[in-house]
């Protein structure tokens, strides 16, 4: 058994402060590290000390493996946690941690080698005996049309090294095959390195359903349910809720093995999730996901865990706890950068005012605060609101309430999108998939009501003479100073 | 006023009819409005219609104002502040911009290249999407700002396109 006494977390934003904390609680000392564009964030502060890496783009700074391991040698830190996203998955960081001496609180990088290649998964799934969704890997565009056809359209492309969602293209007809290999392709090799494509049949309404396993060194796995995230937009999840409103305990049950199996065949070691897609009753293997998952936090409310820990003690080589209870319900919303008006296209800007929810069985995991810059560098979450509830109905009221609580001004977001969702009658009834936002929630709009009283607001503000044609066409206002409400206004503002 | 929605494409027609300092009526879209508001410790306000209370915020942005109530948030300009943007870009140059920061990933023309309307011209890439630009009108590209890999601000001039003189004539008579 090692001891792990300092942990340096290479990542940002919620992700590294929630580990952080937890790292805290422990009585581990922690090390942040930071971009040029992060210098004055919410996890630089949290941590015990700070070392920056350099530029704002990632692959100079969260993706700059050599940066980061001197750093982490410069400050003796005995291990690194890698967060979701960035690093995380990469077997050669795992391997360039471990080589350096160091504990990666994570998969081993062999493990991770296979989980990372989604064409290699896919064969262990099916030696396995494990259902995957018919396709396979397509080496040029006469194949892939062979393929298609065999299929029958619509297909998915899919990038072999993929995950989260790139690369990721449905394509409903012969014709648009091309564009979309040459575009999965690009966008792959863009975000992965790895431009290798394959195909699969494309589920209409299929739910999106994965399960939570504990790996130890000793080659025992246990599995902390399930989390249905079916919920989604762009393939990228949005809500994530567990226990699945349909999954039963058989077929818990048969998914567990399943998971339970892909975790020792690959040589398993640490938090790890198999997602699934759910059809009916049946469920067909999707990948592993090798690292600590956005929509951990559903998991930990449900079971009374904290899953950061877990991942610690595992990688200093303690056994895996073998009792687990699960009890009542979670929800989870993502609140991204993001305008669920404008086809969710990423935004970006500074947050000018932030009121976040509270209360019993609500947790709030976030890194903005007043004068948080939303930067292109970066993925756009902004805060993840979860609830528990002894049941889904008391989970999503109230996350209903906790949404309608938080107030965000400054970029645009996805909060009252998902508080229509989760108010909504499909969301109520549990009858989700991952088509839900494509075919009901499309053409929303942002609630009447609130955009009669936003607009009477706006009324007030032009007529109290904020100089908006100065502000259309003069100097653009980037200090926060002059952007900050009402400021220069506050003489103007008899309300009180 | 006319006031404008961000996306461009949801005109309101409001008045403010009386304001009487924490009490304003005011006319939206034809029906009347009377809002309570009251200042909260923090900057925000607490807004009620009578029937339902918000938490709320307001504060300029680039081109208007931003109000948030609750977790919904809307973005606003003024009508005549829009007309004079658009007027003054589509007639001198009418150029590629960004409409969102991120990365080029693929440029499909080259400096000379004739477009048509609605020809993508490129592929920009921000976090987890893609995004095609393509020419709002037909012309000839004179200058290409950016390569592949390119980053970018939101607003940058990426492409600029000198306009078929007729067609641009033909949409200044329209407009």
């Amino acid at each position: 058994m090692k001891e792990i006494k300092k942990l340096l977390v290479a990542n940002r934003a919620e992700i590294a402060l929630r580990i952080i904390r937890t790292a805290k609680a422990l009585g581990i000392k922690t090390v942040a590290v930071f971009s040029e564009a992060d210098k004055t964030a919410a996890h630089v502060a949290a941590a015990d000390e700070a070392v920056s890496l350099g530029s704002p783009e990632a692959s100079r700074s969260y993706l700059n493996i050599a940066a980061i391991i001197d750093a982490a040698r410069r400050v003796k830190a005995d291990a690194i946690h890698p967060g979701y996203g960035f690093l995380s998955e990469r077997a050669d960081f795992a391997k360039a941690v471990a080589d350096a001496g160091i504990i990666f609180v994570g998969p081993p990088a062999s493990a991770l080698a296979l989980a990372g290649d989604k064409i290699g998964a896919r064969k262990i799934a099916m030696e396995c005996a494990i259902p995957v969704v018919p396709g396979g890997e397509v080496e040029d565009l006469s194949a892939a049309r062979a393929l298609a056809a065999r299929l029958g359209f619509p297909v998915v492309v899919k990038a072999a090294a993929g995950g989260g969602g790139r690369g990721m293209r449905v394509v409903r007809a012969e014709t648009e095959l091309e564009e979309a290999l040459e575009a999965g392709a690009r966008e792959a090799k863009q975000a992965f390195g790895d431009g290798r494509v394959y195909l699969e049949k494309f589920l209409a309404r299929p739910r999106h359903v994965e399960v939570q396993l504990l790996c130890d060194a000793y080659g025992r796995v246990v599995v902390l349910g399930e989390r249905e995230c079916s919920v989604q937009r762009r393939h990228q999840k949005l809500i994530e809720e567990s226990p699945s409103p349909v999954v039963d305990d058989e077929l818990r049950s048969k998914m567990a093995q399943a998971a339970i199996k892909l975790a020792q065949r690959t040589g398993y070691v640490n938090a790890g999730t198999v997602e699934f897609l759910l059809d009916g009753r049946e469920f067909y293997f999707l990948e592993i996901n090798a690292r600590l998952q956005v929509e951990h936090p559903v998991t930990e409310l449900r079971f009374n865990c904290d899953l950061v820990a877990e991942q610690l003690k595992l990688a200093a080589g303690e056994p895996v706890r073998d009792r687990w209870e699960p009890r009542g319900h979670a929800l989870e919303c993502r609140i991204y950068a993001e305008d669920p008006e404008l086809g969710f296209r990423p935004a970006t800007g500074e947050v000018l005012y932030v009121h976040k929810p509270e209360g019993p069985g609500v947790r709030v995991d976030s890194w903005i605060e007043p004068g948080s810059r939303i930067t292109p560098y970066y993925d756009g979450l902004l805060a993840k609101v979860i609830t528990y509830g002894e049941d889904r109905e008391q989970a999503r009221r109230r996350m209903a309430i906790a949404l309608e609580e938080l107030v965000l001004a400054g970029v645009p977001h996805t909060g009252g999108f998902l508080r229509d969702i989760v108010l909504s009658e499909p969301f109520i009834r549990g009858e989700l998939s991952t088509r839900l936002i494509d075919e009901q929630f499309a053409t929303w709009r942002p609630d009447q009501q609130a955009l009669r009283v936003a607009l009477a607001m706006a009324a007030t503000a032009f007529v109290r003479r904020i100089d908006l044609t100065q502000s259309a066409t003069g100097p653009t206002l980037n200090r926060r100073a002059d952007r900050s409400p009402w400021v220069e206004l506050r003489g103007f503002v008899p309300w009180s | 006023m006319k006031i404008v929605r961000k996306n461009q494409t949801e005109e309101h027609e409001l008045e403010l009819e009386r304001d009487q300092g924490d009490q304003i009526t005011a006319r939206v879209d034809g029906s009347s409005v009377v809002l309570t508001i009251q200042r909260l410790s923090d900057g925000s306000f607490l807004v009620s219609d009578g029937e339902r209370r918000y938490r709320g915020f307001v504060c300029r942005s680039e081109s208007g104002v931003e109000v948030a109530i609750g977790p919904y948030l809307f973005s606003f300009t003024l009508e005549q502040a829009r007309e004079v943007r658009s007027r003054s870009t589509q007639v001198a140059r009418p150029e590629i911009v960004a409409p969102m920061p991120g990365r080029v990933a693929k440029v499909m023309v080259a400096e000379g290249d004739r477009v048509r309307k609605g020809q993508p011209v490129l592929v920009l890439e921000a976090m987890k999407m893609e995004l095609v630009l393509s020419a709002e009108v037909p012309g000839t590209v004179t200058r290409l700002r950016v390569t592949v890999g390119t980053q970018i601000e939101a607003g940058a001039v990426l492409v600029e396109i000198k306009p078929d003189l007729s067609t641009q004539q033909a949409e200044t008579e329209a407009s």
